[in-house]
């Protein structure tokens, strides 16, 4: 069995860099006693990362709603968790001045690209979709065409 | 011509092969016996008239009674949806919502709307929305109908 090819390949790059990282931020802050910036902003943005996961996997359960507003919606939603975890660590430590802009814009351009790759994916679908129609329909005409000369021939033969 | 009749209680329904060497008049004939099996009766307000499943563009539940368009006509058909798909989707029907029914045959191109829904023209101009929660199913049975005749080719 072949447990790596060509369809899981990526997401097990993914799967075992995040593994790794979070494995080595645990790790340094449990024998070294480190949990500064670098690994709080790890542990930040894999919170997020599973949060907007888990939000957006909810999609199908809002299948009577229009599209359009779901993502807008999800997006709010996960933006606004964004900016509350931001707020909230202010509790903690001093915010940097661009702490919000920061985090508004490294949300909103994964959010924006995810969503841009999931519109072109759509259109390549309807794509593939109709060029899958046209040929079964082509298939179809010419098999009845085929069918009809037969008995045409049948008919001049006789 | 020579015809056999076997009987088998084990069988798991019914089936008939013909064997010939040509068509001809009488296998026309035959062809045509057994293909009226495949017909299915349908009423409307003239009465009750024999209709063709690949002449039907689109199906659709309303009240709790299944009616079948074709390109101008519209009959009402003693099936339910679930039986009618069971019979027939090998005629190249598929469901696009809860109580609908297309022919692929008939769709002569999928478009998107704004809403990123995709709307299914009919042959006869007709368009109908395939809900999301079909979409894969739908796309699915297009791809597996492409294999199925790339392999007869």
């Amino acid at each position: 069995m072949k447990l790596i090819n060509k369809h899981n390949f990526f997401p097990v790059v993914c799967v075992l860099f995040t593994v790794i990282m979070l494995v080595k931020v645990i790790f340094e802050a449990v024998t070294q006693g480190l949990f500064e910036n670098y690994q709080e902003n790890i542990i930040t943005i894999f919170l997020l990362s599973l949060l907007a996961t888990f939000v957006l996997s909810l999609h199908y359960r809002f299948r009577r709603l229009p599209l359009i507003l779901v993502i807008i919606v999800q997006y709010l939603f996960l933006v606004g968790v964004a900016l509350a975890i931001v707020w909230a660590s202010s509790f903690y430590e001093p915010l940097n001045e661009n702490a919000y802009r920061d985090m508004f814009l490294s949300f909103t351009i994964v959010y924006a690209v995810g969503a841009v790759v999931y519109y072109i994916s759509f259109f390549m679908g309807i794509r593939r979709a109709n060029k899958t129609l046209s040929e079964i329909k082509a298939y179809q005409n010419e098999k009845n065409k085929n069918l009809k000369g037969e008995k045409d021939n049948e008919k001049d033969v006789e | 011509m020579k015809i056999q009749y076997w009987k088998d209680s084990s069988l798991q329904e019914d089936w008939v092969d013909v064997h010939y060497r040509e068509e001809n008049e009488s296998i026309d004939i035959i062809k045509k016996f057994f293909g009226s099996f495949n017909s299915i009766m349908g009423r409307n307000d003239d009465g009750v008239c024999k209709i063709h499943p690949d002449s039907i563009y689109y199906l659709e539940v309303v009240d709790r009674k299944l009616f079948a368009y074709q390109e101008k006509e519209v009959y009402q058909l003693d099936y339910t949806l679930r039986n009618f798909l069971e019979l027939f989707a090998s005629n190249g029907f598929v469901q696009i919502g809860k109580s609908m029914v297309v022919n692929l045959y008939k769709i002569s191109r999928i478009k998107a709307d704004l809403n990123m829904r995709l709307r299914l023209q009919l042959d006869n101009g007709e368009i109908l929305i395939l809900n999301r929660s079909y979409k894969k199913t739908f796309l699915k049975t297009i791809q597996h109908i492409k294999e199925v005749h790339n392999e007869a080719d």
